[in-house]
């Protein structure tokens, strides 16, 4: 997923996915695919919470992990990327 | 028997590639234990390797505009002031018949609607909520705005948290339920009428002597330019719809515009706070935008937000 984000915001990414689903990996690259954040590097984790110093446009990359193996079950279910900004104190 | 058996395996197949987001083969050790499903079952087997196969090498690109409410809070944050004048009068409603005007002017009322809300305007705030739900049943968007929003929005009107969940509650509504329906033309412009709003308000905002330099709200309108190629992308998934075609006539007027301005950025370094876990993605960008050129894009945008607001 393409998206802008702002200077000086404070901002939370959120996976959420059904438990159904294996671990998800969740990778935040600019565009020259250069990797910012992957959650690989901290357990998995579902949350990132970061800030820019200059305006960007990211991808958010999501994946789910194949368990090894052969292969022979399909497994579905919903994954949903939510974003949030920090609301600065008056 | 067995032939009807393998349609409706294969039916269930497609059905879960069109409901879920996610499919993904695991291993699994299920045995086979009836004879007379093995036809079946090894049919199955191949059509499922296939999908399997198939789900490994299908990539989904997905482009996100901001919505109205983040859209309002960045402007917002970027130092904006409150001024009703500069939005859509409630009372222009009943202009607006065809399609590609109510879809254009429900992302201009949300945006105002969130605009108003953030500024605690709740007079305004309910006759935007109004209009927008005009332009919602307009579209023929049966239950995205709950009947009773507005009792709703007058019975929580003093706590924002409420207000804002009401308001986001309806946007994403008003999205999924074009989504959902396989109207994501219409869902495509209503993007595009809240982003021309946003930027509207935000050049109106800026004084006529105003500093550019270090300038938050100038920034923000600048770093429009970093959503341009995501407006073009979400507009070329549906560029056969002869409504966003028109829309995207006025996109590139604007594109003319931003092209002038130049923006440099250094290579992105993540640096995270060990005891915060926030990360700060730092980088220096250079901007070079002249006087002329932020008028000619503040003309442009105030001579096509007209045109949608009529």
């Amino acid at each position: 997923m393409y998206k802008t984000f702002y200077a000086g915001q404070n901002y939370r990414i959120y996976i959420c996915g059904s438990d159904a689903l294996p671990d998800i990996e969740f990778q935040v690259l600019d565009v020259n695919r250069n990797v910012l954040y992957d959650n690989r590097k901290n357990d998995y984790s579902r949350l990132w919470d970061f800030k820019l110093e200059s305006s960007q446009q990211l991808i958010i990359s999501l994946r789910v992990k194949n368990s090894e193996g052969e292969t022979d079950e399909l497994i579905s279910g919903c994954v949903a990327i939510m974003f949030g900004i920090k609301e600065n104190k008056e | 028997m067995n032939i009807k058996l393998l349609r409706r395996k294969a039916l269930y197949f497609l059905a879960v590639i069109i409901a879920f987001g996610i499919i993904t083969g695991c291993a699994s050790d299920k045995k086979k234990d009836k004879d007379s499903d093995d036809l079946v079952t090894i049919d199955s087997l191949e059509i499922d390797e296939q999908l399997i196969q198939d789900v490994k090498t299908v990539k989904e690109i997905f482009y996100s505009l901001p919505s109205p409410l983040e859209t309002a809070m960045i402007l917002k944050q970027a130092g904006a002031k409150y001024n009703e004048e500069l939005l859509n009068p409630t009372e222009n409603t009943s202009r607006y018949v065809t399609n590609k005007s109510m879809a254009l002017n429900l992302g201009i009322y949300t945006t105002d609607l969130s605009y108003a809300s953030l500024f605690d305007q709740t007079q305004a705030t309910i006759n935007y909520m109004n209009a927008s739900k005009k332009m919602a049943e307009g579209l023929g968007i049966l239950n995205a705005i709950d009947e009773n929003v507005i009792e709703r929005l007058e019975a929580n009107i003093n706590n924002r948290d409420v207000i804002m969940d009401i308001i986001s509650e309806t946007i994403m509504n008003s999205s999924s339920f074009f989504e959902e329906n396989d109207r994501q033309a219409m869902s495509t412009i209503v993007l595009v009428g809240g982003w021309i709003e946003g930027l509207y308000i935000a050049t109106n905002l800026v004084g006529p002597d105003a500093d550019f330099n270090n300038n938050e709200l100038v920034n923000r309108i600048i770093d429009q330019k970093l959503t341009l190629s995501t407006v073009f992308s979400l507009l070329e998934e549906n560029s056969d719809n002869e409504d966003v075609q028109e829309v995207t006539t006025n996109v590139n007027e604007l594109k003319a515009i931003f092209e002038k301005i130049e923006i440099t950025t250094s290579k992105i370094e993540p640096v995270t706070d060990e005891e915060t876990n926030v990360t700060t993605l730092k980088s220096e960008t250079t901007i070079s935008m002249s006087t002329a050129t932020y008028n000619e894009l503040k003309e442009k945008v105030k001579v096509i937000r007209s045109n949608y607001i009529l």
